[in-house]
């Protein structure tokens, strides 16, 4: 079945937990665009990064292990792909590994951010467009409202998916093609099932009462810390070495 | 041949920091041919002790002996298939276990995976809705367009297609008006006594347990706290009292009867005996 402890907030006493949600955010979009690369001395740097802050993060490693070996279809399939279609392997292997620190990365922003907290980083680093009249708290809440969803859709996947197994197609014991019938069949009553849910949250929102044009203010206060400098300069460094890298070659 | 318990625990998400104990060592006996009924709080592990009975969840410890097979960790996948054949699970909320978008087709699901001919396969589903009170004008029709009281009935008939000996309801009256619950009761009992099938039903309504159970499971924080004959059961107050559940409605009445009168009464499950009797001894 699928896994879902993906995407939710885990309580636990770590120094990024108390890190500021902007500087995440920031940090997660400088890191995003470093995953373009595919020079190795980088991709290095980077996966060093990652086991930093997963280390850093206090979340116990088989935590990670377990989301990330989730990912092992998606792995074979470009093995698959690479070996049946004679592409290159030095490709493949470079787009595993950006495809795990990707996973990796935005496992310990959510595993260490609330998603309160989400919105209000990206709310805040999205707050220069609205000087151009572009609408940042309704962006901002439409991403939480998506990242609220994440772990809606896999647990409707999952109590699909124990439905075809207790009526005989097992997701975890079938077959290749039992797998893609099991998948396939699971569609569109995924997409009907979260439409309908995504409706009861809209109501719910209205019946509550809420203008999304109303000035909002904050209950807490998120103070910047030195770690959020710290790890912004070393994001930023990375950055750096990351266009001179590109020019360079 | 009765389901046997032995020692069951199950732990979601073992070893990461959303661990969470499900079950503690659980040993009971579940008879055959009758109807169990499983109730509980919230989160006492009612739908996960179903789930382990359909091989759905693999218990963490212990094993589970039912319909000739034992579930353990270990077990191959192609007996787990033939234990699914032989145990049907109607899940609690009907819409989110369809995946086909007619009646048909989501009831022919199964018979189709066991690779039964196509006119076996017609004549199974028609029987299958008409057990439960549909009939062909629904073979065609949008299973997302029908009312909640037919989409359980459609639930509970693509279990009943392929004839398995056990079958497992989780909470099966909710969001049923009072004529499907009646309806639904009459199934349940229909299936037990005409067609000797062992059934497990996983309920808050004490009253329809009341009606149909033959058996009553209480489960609190991952334990279970008496397994016995309803009679038994709702003599142990203080069990029901400690998980917050009211006794059936007839139950408290013939108690109160009784205590205020001072009379001998039986046990009931139609409030026209109850009132016969009380005029008798009054």
């Amino acid at each position: 079945m699928f896994n879902t402890m993906m995407g939710k907030y885990l309580v636990c006493d770590s120094k990024l937990h108390k890190m500021n949600a902007v500087s995440k955010m920031l940090c997660l979009v400088i890191f995003v665009s470093m995953l373009f690369t595919n020079d190795i001395i980088l991709l290095s740097l980077l996966t060093v990064l990652t086991i930093g802050m997963v280390i850093f993060s206090n979340v116990p490693l088989k935590t990670y292990l377990k989301n990330v070996s989730s990912l092992k279809m998606l792995i074979i399939f470009l093995i698959l792909i690479t070996y049946f279609l004679g592409g290159s392997w030095y490709g493949t292997i470079i787009s595993i590994v950006k495809i795990v620190l990707g996973i990796l990365y935005t496992m310990v922003i959510t595993y260490t951010t609330t998603k309160g907290e989400i919105a209000y980083g990206i709310e805040k680093i999205l707050l220069p467009l609205s000087l151009i009249k572009i609408p940042v708290r309704k962006i901002s809440l439409v991403l939480t409202l998506a990242l609220r969803f994440i772990p809606t859709i896999f647990e409707q996947a999952n109590k699909i998916l124990k439905s075809q197994a207790s009526r005989g197609i097992d997701f975890r014991h079938s077959s290749l093609k039992g797998k893609v019938i099991a998948i396939s069949s699971m569609i569109v009553p995924l997409f009907l099932l979260t439409s309908k849910a995504s409706d009861d949250v809209a109501l719910a929102m209205e019946v509550k009462m809420y203008n999304p044009d109303a000035k909002r203010t904050n209950y807490r206060i998120y103070k910047w810390n030195r770690i959020d400098e710290n790890m912004i300069l070393l994001h930023i460094a990375l950055f750096t070495f990351f266009i001179s890298r590109m020019i360079i070659l | 041949m009765a389901i046997i318990i032995n020692d069951v625990s199950y732990i979601y998400n073992e070893s990461t920091p959303f661990e969470h104990t499900a079950l503690k060592d659980i040993n009971l006996t579940i008879e055959e041919e009758k109807v169990t009924g499983i109730i509980g709080r919230v989160g006492s592990g009612k739908s996960t002790f179903i789930e382990l009975l359909n091989g759905l969840l693999i218990p963490s410890t212990g094993s589970i002996k039912i319909a000739g097979f034992d579930i353990t960790k270990g077990m191959k996948s192609s007996d787990l298939q033939k234990l699914r054949r032989k145990v049907g699970l109607v899940f609690q909320s009907p819409e989110d276990q369809f995946f086909n978008p007619t009646v048909r087709q989501e009831v022919a699901f199964a018979l189709k995976h066991y690779k039964y001919k196509n006119e076996k396969i017609y004549k199974q589903v028609l029987d299958a809705l008409l057990m439960v009170g549909l009939d062909e004008t629904y073979l065609e029709k949008n299973i997302f367009d029908l009312s909640a009281g037919e989409k359980r009935k459609v639930a509970i008939a693509s279990v009943l297609v392929f004839n398995p000996k056990i079958i497992i309801l989780d909470e099966p009256t909710v969001g049923l008006d009072y004529d499907n619950k009646r309806k639904l009761m009459l199934l349940i009992k229909k299936m037990k006594e005409r067609y000797n099938k062992t059934i497990i039903i996983v309920s808050h309504d004490i009253d329809m347990l009341n009606v149909i159970a033959d058996d009553i499971i209480v489960m609190d924080e991952a334990e279970v706290l008496i397994n016995a004959p309803k009679k038994e059961v709702f003599k142990n107050k203080e069990i029901f009292e400690k998980c917050g559940i009211s006794l059936p409605k007839i139950v408290q009445f013939k108690d109160l009867v009784a205590t205020k009168k001072g009379i001998k009464l039986g046990e009931y499950t139609d409030i026209k005996d109850l009132i016969k009797d009380v005029y008798r001894n009054v």
